[in-house]
């Protein structure tokens, strides 16, 4: 990549765009008009609710009311007492502004009667009437009691009741930075991404469609620097798309538009928080630029782009709202988070507030993102099938490889959720099936059936999926030796575990029952605790979930993930690791041995060897080598190489036969 | 002498998502030197494009190899697109530019210095009878000056072997002849042209061997002359039928 492909380019975009009269209407010419006349009409329309409201009385119909208080109602130069009287339709119409309904009688009777104010809140003068109404009323209330208390020749002055009273003590650019803090980061964020969104759409989908991609991609240049040609531009406009936009916003509120007759006038951040928020504001226009160009590039067409622009602009304001809300605060959580902590540290530094450290770690995690929404950009343009709107067989493959693999851990996680609620249910020791009852039906039917509905709905061919393939003698051997090998690595784990985290003896008492078969005659107990789990557990993990998984191609990444499937499975934090080890030993021996059989037998045996050492099982979990102090540190080394040996000896023969 | 062009079993798969795999050229082998115009002969869909656009490295060959100027299309993309001048009916023009601006920012991007892209610009304008229409803006240009403006795009840096897919497509009668001039005119100076055509007039006129491709795969490659013998068949169109088993 020659340094001066990506400026080349660059300079032809933007030279492109300056002649396109339209995008540059809307890009710069507009804003620049927009924003005094919007200030300048907000302004008028404010002054003019003010004239038609605020200079003339309120109209007030009183119903009842004493001789005094409709004298101070009279007296009050903000309130027109309406001779007419109350009616509603005059509410309706807007001939009058409020209604209050006081209780009749003598003045003696005053005070500690309701007075409701019956307005219309669409119309215009009924706030300003109400409130009006209620300090009138106030002051009626507070003159009435005062003279109570001088008929009564009480000492008690009600002028010296004390009052709240509350006083801000921030500075007004404080406040006014702070105002602005709430808001401009989410103009921000909206102003880069509706900015850039017509250049990066153009550029990418608009091209594609044009056939001028295709043209470039023709030429002695690499994706990379095509990729850093486009993105320079969408920057540039981007970023000069927010500075007009903010200067002429601040512009027009500097001249005083906008601002109407009694309101706080604006003011302009200091030089150092305009100085933070610009850098501020560079990373994050990395990033929407970046991303503004991914979905230009993900899309075939322009207006399939425009199609994914909104979910993806939605999403991206979101986090900018947090600015917009005053108790949430610059943590380092949501320092890292992107676009918020940008948000946050700009909303700190226009209240005056610049905590460098935070600055710093927005600075980096935002610059990350923006690195890697690079990096994914310009492998999405390097893909010729999006590149040209075509679909390529690999990438295909891969693509549904990947849905199926992501499709099977779905199913894996259903089912996990499926066996906490109704394999739970019907294990109950109380419930119609008892515990072995429900332990079968749990089995035979909770386990069993789903994978083998989910294979018909999928059609998934059965065999295939399950692996059912007579199995080599040599895989057979090696699944009986590993299991004693298994037994006694788990033990002594377990032993270590319990160090950490004890086993409860609750749960020792209740494995024991269970494996010790409680009132099963032996040969059952072996049918129900080794034989099913063996069939079952098997054709849902290592047949229909692993064989999904298989299909992507990564071994070990569904090795290790079947077993941490399979771990959380069992619904037990204290058997989480061991479950975990199995599962994986079990994934590795479909991957090895090409069929699911020798997964049962090494299932149905390990079980087994769990319910022949009977009540012992809970023993040997929780207390492990302390019951059993023959087995030693060198017994667990033997046994995981041993293990490790023949593993690798049948991955050995996988690659070769 | 190394041909400028070998196409060794080129092959490229598509999985179409209705339809399964679809492999649009199977096998495709032939190759073509310089001073040679060699014609890609066959009815649409029959594969040309997809053929054209793996030599030309805008698609990568699911299988086969093929080298362009001596360097193949897979490992070393970049120096294939140095050698070729690619024009198909897919590549556009950036309709806000000029056609002198146009050639300037391609010839740039192939590296060429101010020194040598403006007398090199300014010979092109003419080779093409653009130099009055050279200002213009290519979104007001005729469909004939943006033909002809992207041809001095796709020779502007002077390659040796020039891949055009049906380069005459919508063109009129001397449009398009202008165009049958200026391959042959390319023949003269040596340089290697690979196009795609359906039009039967034009290969008769310009090509020296074809390959007739039908259904992705080379069903007959050779000289004019050496098809109608095989085929016994007097018109390059019975020829044509013929061998596609119309």
């Amino acid at each position: 990549m020659r340094g001066s492909e990506p400026l080349i380019i660059a300079s032809k975009e933007l030279r492109e765009l300056l002649r396109d009269r339209r995008a540059f209407f809307f890009a710069f010419i507009l804003p620049i008009l927009l924003y005094p006349l919007v200030f300048a009409g907000a302004e008028k329309i404010e002054t003019l609710r003010k004239a038609d409201v605020g200079d003339r009385p309120s109209r007030v119909a009183l119903a009842g009311g004493t001789a005094s208080l409709i004298a101070w109602l009279r007296a009050d130069p903000d309130i027109a007492l309406d001779p007419a009287g109350p009616d509603l339709g005059a509410l309706e119409r807007e001939e009058i502004d409020a209604i209050v309904l006081a209780p009749s009688g003598g003045d003696g009777e005053d005070g500690g009667s309701d007075v409701r104010i019956l307005f219309r809140g669409l119309s215009r003068g009924a706030g300003a009437a109400r409130a009006r109404i209620e300090r009138s009323l106030d002051g009626f209330r507070r003159s009435l009691v005062e003279s109570r208390f001088r008929e009564r020749g009480s000492r008690l002055d009600p002028g010296r009741i004390a009052e709240t009273s509350a006083r801000d003590v921030a500075t007004p650019a404080a406040r006014a930075g702070s105002r602005l803090g709430g808001i401009l980061p989410i103009l921000l964020v909206a102003l880069l991404l509706t900015g850039g969104a017509f250049v990066a759409l153009d550029l990418v989908a608009g091209e594609k469609e044009r056939g001028t991609l295709e043209t470039l991609y023709t030429q002695p240049v690499a994706a990379w620097s095509v990729m850093a040609g486009k993105f320079l531009t969408v920057l540039t406009v981007s970023i000069a798309a927010v500075v007009l936009n903010l200067a002429a916003m601040a512009a027009s509120a500097a001249l005083g538009l906008g601002a109407a007759p009694g309101t706080e006038a604006f003011r302009l951040p200091g030089l150092s928080a305009i100085a933070a928020c610009l850098v501020l504001q560079i990373p994050l226009a990395v990033l929407t630029s970046s991303i503004l160009l991914a979905v230009s590039a993900c899309a075939r067409t322009f207006r399939e782009a425009q199609m994914l622009l909104l979910p993806v602009t939605l999403v991206a304001i979101l986090p900018a709202v947090l600015a917009a809300l005053p108790d949430i605060q610059l943590t380092q959580l949501i320092a890292v988070l992107p676009v918020a902590g940008t948000a946050l540290a700009i909303r700190e530094a226009l209240a005056g507030e610049v905590r460098w450290g935070y600055l710093l770690v927005v600075l980096a995690s935002t610059g990350l993102y923006a690195a890697l929404a690079l990096r994914w950009t310009a492998g999405l343009l390097s893909r010729e099938d999006l590149r040209l709107g075509l679909e390529s067989e690999p990438l295909l493959e891969a693509r549904t490889a990947r849905a199926r693999a992501r499709r099977g851990v779905f199913f894996g996680i259903a089912m996990i959720l499926l066996l906490s609620y109704a394999g739970s249910a019907a294990q109950q020791p109380d419930g119609p099936l008892g515990v072995w009852g429900g332990l079968a039906v749990t089995l035979w039917v909770v386990v069993l059936l789903p994978p083998l509905a989910y294979a018909r709905a999928f059609r998934v061919p059965l065999k295939d999926a399950l692996a059912l393939r007579a199995p080599r003698s040599g895989d057979i051997a090696a699944a009986v030796l590993l299991v004693p090998l298994a037994v006694v690595v788990i033990i002594l784990y377990m032993d270590f575990q319990n160090t950490v985290l004890p086993f409860p003896e609750g749960l020792r008492g209740e494995l024991e029952k269970i494996f010790g078969g409680e009132g099963l005659h032996p040969a059952l107990a072996l049918f129900l605790l080794a034989v099913s789990p063996g069939i079952c557990e098997e054709v849902l993990w290592r047949g229909v979930v692993q064989g999904e998984m298989e299909r992507e191609g990564r071994p070990l990444k569904t090795a290790v993930l079947i077993g941490l499937l399979f771990g959380i499975f069992h619904l037990d934090l204290y058997r989480l690791a061991p479950t975990a080890f199995l599962g994986v030993l079990l994934a590795h021996l479909r991957l090895t041995a090409g069929s699911i059989v020798p997964c049962m037998l090494f299932h149905a045996l390990y079980n087994g060897t769990m319910v022949l050492a009977g009540g012992r099982v809970g023993t040997l979990l929780s207390q492990g080598a302390e019951k059993l102090p023959f087995l030693q540190p060198a017994l667990l080394l033997a046994s995981g190489g041993m293990m490790a040996l023949v593993a690798r000896w049948m991955w050995a023969r996988r690659r070769t036969g | 002498m190394q041909p400028a062009i070998t196409a060794d079993r080129l092959t490229k798969t598509f999985l179409d998502r209705r339809r399964g795999p679809v492999t649009a050229a199977k096998e495709i082998s032939f190759d073509c030197g310089y001073g040679e115009v060699f014609g890609l002969l066959g009815t649409n869909g029959a594969g040309k494009t997809t053929t054209l656009r793996m030599l030309s490295t805008v698609l990568t060959p699911t299988s086969g190899t093929a080298t362009v100027a001596g360097h193949d299309v897979v490992r070393a993309p970049l120096l294939v697109r140095r050698a070729i001048g690619f024009l198909s009916g897919n590549t556009g023009l950036y309709a806000r530019l000029t056609p002198r601006e146009t050639l300037w920012y391609f010839g740039r991007l192939h590296g060429m210095s101010h020194e040598r892209l403006g007398p090199r610009v300014e010979q092109v304008l003419d080779l093409l009878d653009l130099r009055p229409h050279a200002d213009v803006r290519c979104e007001r240009l005729s469909t004939g000056n943006r033909q002809k403006a992207s041809i001095a795009r796709a020779i502007v840096h002077d390659p040796p072997v020039l891949i055009l897919d049906e380069p005459t497509l919508g063109l009129d009668v001397l449009v398009a002849s202008a165009m049958v001039r200026f391959i042959a005119d390319c023949r003269a100076r040596g340089k290697c042209v690979i196009f795609s055509t359906h039009i039967l007039s034009e290969v008769e006129k310009l090509c020296d061997r074809i390959a007739v491709v039908h259904g992705g795969e080379v069903k007959a490659a050779g000289t004019i002359e050496e098809l109608r013998l095989r085929t016994g068949k007097p018109l390059l169109e019975e020829v044509f039928i013929s061998l596609v088993g119309g």
